[in-house]
């Protein structure tokens, strides 16, 4: 499915000469159901090996981890999910996404996808949003998980406390201000690349492009728009609570490799140090977890 | 059921991108009251309560997302957020604010959430039956979330059922609710019942309406919204219901100004098993007669 749109790099000539440089082996695109809804995931080498899952942030989608999944193919067989949404996966009607509290449903799929593998225990590397579900999934399955990579997020972030009628009315805004807001188009995919890189600036633009690339839909005017829903910018109306995330991952019993990056503003913090404590008593019990320094999620290929 | 003279009129909105269908009833210059059904019921409903209501108010009854002739949320959710945002929704639409509500079970504890959110778009509201679910034993969230995801794994692999005729749908609301009369229940049916492509017919209500919710049920959330609520509110309750007295249990002391009347001889379906004395205590309530 992914696949459809390779062509328009070679369109495009000089532009995508970075692609060439991108992983060579395009995984296989397969579909399963959760919740009634159609998702994909991405699968990338022999099923023999040990399963490697692939979790991607918060509007970014499966072919994030195309290098990744390349750097690893001779320890697993790596299967990415485009999680409900994003990518080529569905999205839910009428649906809220549970960002950033509890995010149930996407621990949800997860436990459908691993179903659909058949291939528990597994390791799990999750990327930001992926990481807290990846996190959230192996301390309420803790027997179907071998290891946990988390990059750059332990769970969702700390909300101010406000009352409930206060939650719901500042989500019903967000909402209706969703509904009014048309999906933005892009005349190509070099302008939504360029979009990228705006937002992103420390990616290289190769990397940039093959994100666009796989990160867009021609609409029918021949414009693009990215495939993931715009209301996942709508936050949910609920909260939560940090003794809900100690429950959970204290009950997680395999090895925990925690990630962050070093180049960050106070401000762009993306863990707390309540949540990062809850790892350290970990520590204390069977899991180790560490910190190291990583300035970006998709590494270099060296 | 005596058909009611007045057939409503059937319009749609959206919100959050899905299309819901409300029913009108009566002559839009008179005061706008939202009708709000329960949980698997459908707008139809109200029509005798709307017959009765006509002369004093222009009514709207939305069936609610997942009922009646309202899109399903496929993927999404029943969550009381999403209820009470397409209410505000369908009072955008309607554009008329102050609104009188009246709410039936989940249609109650909908209205009155509404009400504590968007208290100045609140006129009067009557909740029957409906506050939510009493306070439940705190349960772990790891043991939440396995829970839920095993439920939604039920309800996949459950196939709504299909009834060989009208007549077997009927007997199985009967069944269901001995209190109501043959014509109700028929009414109930044929409103609430669409036909499959092989002639049989199944219930309109998405299955995944009886989801539970991953989250606990938050009391104290609950009383904080209900203490918004700036109007008069009136709390109906059945002698035979099975739901707990919110006075009682203490949550009715969450509301500032409020009337609570319990009805004889009626179960959770109040306005149908004593559709008189119902119509009575709520136009006493709302306009004194």
């Amino acid at each position: 499915m992914v696949a459809q749109f390779l062509p328009i790099s070679s369109q495009h000539g000089p532009c995508f000469n970075g692609v060439d440089r991108m992983p060579t082996i395009e995984p296989e695109s397969r579909f399963y159901t959760s919740q009634r809804l159609k998702l994909h995931y991405a699968v990338w080498g022999d099923e023999s090996k040990p399963p490697l899952v692939l979790v991607h942030g918060t509007r970014d989608h499966a072919r994030s981890w195309d290098g990744v999944a390349q750097a690893l193919l001779d320890r697993y067989c790596v299967y990415a999910p485009d999680l409900r949404g994003h990518g080529d996966s569905d999205w839910p009607a009428g649906g809220q996404y549970s960002l950033p509290d509890f995010m149930p449903e996407f621990v949800l799929d997860m436990a459908g996808l691993v179903e659909v593998i058949g291939r528990a225990p597994l390791t799990l590397i999750g990327h930001s949003l992926g990481g807290g579900v990846a996190l959230h999934y192996a301390g309420v399955y803790p027997e179907r998980v071998e290891k946990v990579v988390s990059i750059e997020l332990l769970g969702p972030p700390p909300m101010p406390g406000r009352a409930g009628y206060e939650r719901i009315l500042t989500w019903v805004d967000h909402v209706q201000k969703a509904e009014r807001r048309a999906p933005r188009r892009y005349p190509s995919v070099e302008a939504a690349t360029a979009r990228m890189l705006e937002e992103n600036p420390r990616l290289a633009a190769e990397t940039a492009q093959h994100l666009a690339l796989h990160g867009t839909r021609a609409n029918e005017d021949g414009s693009y728009s990215w495939k993931f829903d715009p209301f996942l910018r709508v936050f949910s109306p609920r909260e939560f609570r940090i003794e809900d995330a100690r429950e959970i991952w204290y009950r997680i019993r395999c090895p925990v490799l925690l990630i962050r990056g070093t180049e960050r503003g106070a401000d762009q913090e993306t863990t707390t140090a309540e949540q990062r404590a809850c790892f350290k008593t970990t520590a204390g019990r069977s899991s180790k977890a560490r910190a190291i320094g990583s300035t970006t999620t998709i590494p270099r290929r060296s | 059921m005596r058909r009611t003279a007045i057939e409503p009129e059937s319009r749609y909105h959206t919100s959050q991108r899905i299309k819901l269908h409300y029913a009108v009833w009566g002559d839009e210059s008179k005061p706008p009251a939202l009708l709000i059904h329960g949980g698997r019921d459908h707008a139809r409903n109200w029509d005798l309560v709307a017959e009765r209501l006509g002369d004093l108010y222009c009514m709207y009854a939305p069936d609610l997302r997942g009922h009646g002739d309202s899109a399903w949320a496929i993927g999404g959710q029943y969550s009381m957020p999403d209820f009470v945002a397409d209410i505000a929704a369908l009072a955008d639409v309607i554009d008329r604010d102050p609104l009188t509500i009246i709410g039936h079970s989940l249609g109650g504890a909908v209205a009155l959430q509404f009400t504590g959110v968007f208290p100045d778009r609140v006129e009067q509201v009557v909740s029957i039956e409906g506050l939510g679910p009493p306070a439940m034993p705190p349960r772990p969230a790891h043991v939440r979330m396995k829970d839920w995801i095993d439920h939604v794994r039920d309800l996949e692999r459950r196939q709504p059922r299909r009834y060989a005729s009208i007549d077997d749908a009927v007997k199985r609301m009967e069944e269901e609710n001995p209190h109501l009369t043959s014509e109700m229940a028929r009414h109930l049916t044929v409103h609430g019942a669409r036909q499959n492509e092989d002639g049989t017919y199944s219930w309109k209500f998405d299955n995944f309406v009886r989801m539970h919710s991953p989250y606990e049920f938050n009391v104290t959330d609950a009383r904080d919204i209900w203490n918004q609520i700036r109007c008069p509110v009136l709390l109906i309750r059945g002698t035979e219901s099975w739901m707990s007295d919110p006075e009682k249990d203490s949550r009715a002391s969450a509301f500032h100004n409020y009337r609570y009347v319990v009805i004889e001889d009626a179960g959770h379906w109040v306005h149908h098993d004593q559709l008189d004395r119902f119509i009575e205590v709520t136009r006493e309530f709302l306009v004194g007669t």
